[in-house]
């Protein structure tokens, strides 16, 4: 269990956060999701691509060009990984909140 | 979109995670309509006899398939294996379409083979439906 820095920008854990509990999502979806502008999340959404967590499809659904986001195997693995460490963390927060026992 | 807290992202992630799962939902009611329509079709094939009911009925199925095409294609997620949810749907509901046409078509059976095979093209969408909406209830 490890906190992973690529998540560290919020914007790049929020992508994580829609993607991991489906196979894709459309780059409107998201972006109305996390409530960010097109750039915003076309920057974001590359830097997660360029480590090997997301992976960009380009397609055209008739004449329409659309973008999906999906999670890749690694991407998965290390977004779940670091919820894990986020739910340590939260649990000896709130234990060292309450004080010794 | 400031840094979060612990608690605060996990929530985060809790919410759009559900949001993002709602949204894929949508392969279950696809699932539920393409079932129901299909066994009505299979039951007026039954019921209903004659050259001209075989091409309204087809032409109703054409429409039908269509409009949940369309529908299908501004969807924005897709459920977690959706991909396979769907092959496996499509293939029974098919060897269940053919056995129904063949054996329904080609031979006077005493019994209503029309209701046995709608009610079968309505039960493989309706398993899909059902593990659709399993995947977009489990905990992240």
């Amino acid at each position: 269990m490890s906190i992973d820095e690529n998540f560290h920008s919020p914007v790049r854990f929020a992508i994580m956060a829609s993607l991991v509990s489906v196979d894709k999502a459309e780059f409107a979806f998201v972006r109305d999701a996390i409530e960010v502008s097109d750039s915003v999340l076309s920057k974001q959404a590359t830097a997660l691509e360029a480590v090997g967590y997301l992976q960009i499809i380009k397609g055209h659904v008739g004449r329409r060009p659309r973008t999906w986001f999906a999670l890749t195997p690694q991407g998965r693995a290390a977004f779940a990984a670091h919820l894990e460490a986020l739910r340590s963390l939260a649990e000896a927060a709130a234990h060292y909140a309450a004080g010794p026992s | 979109m400031a840094q979060l807290d612990p608690t605060e992202a996990l929530a985060q992630a809790q919410r759009l995670g559900a949001r993002t799962q709602r949204s894929a939902r949508w392969l279950a009611r696809y699932y539920v309509i393409f079932g129901i329509a299909s066994m009505l079709i299979a039951l007026g094939f039954g019921l209903l006899r004659g050259r001209t009911w075989a091409l309204v009925l087809s032409g109703v199925w054409l429409v039908l398939v269509l409009g949940i095409s369309l529908y299908s294609s501004r969807q924005q997620t897709m459920v977690r294996g959706g991909g396979r949810i769907h092959a496996g749907v499509m293939a029974a509901w098919t060897v269940i379409w053919v056995i129904t046409v063949t054996v329904g078509a080609s031979n006077d059976l005493p019994w209503p083979w029309w209701l046995a095979g709608g009610v079968g093209m309505l039960a493989s969408p309706l398993v899909g439906a059902w593990v659709v909406l399993r995947r977009t209830e489990a905990a992240q």
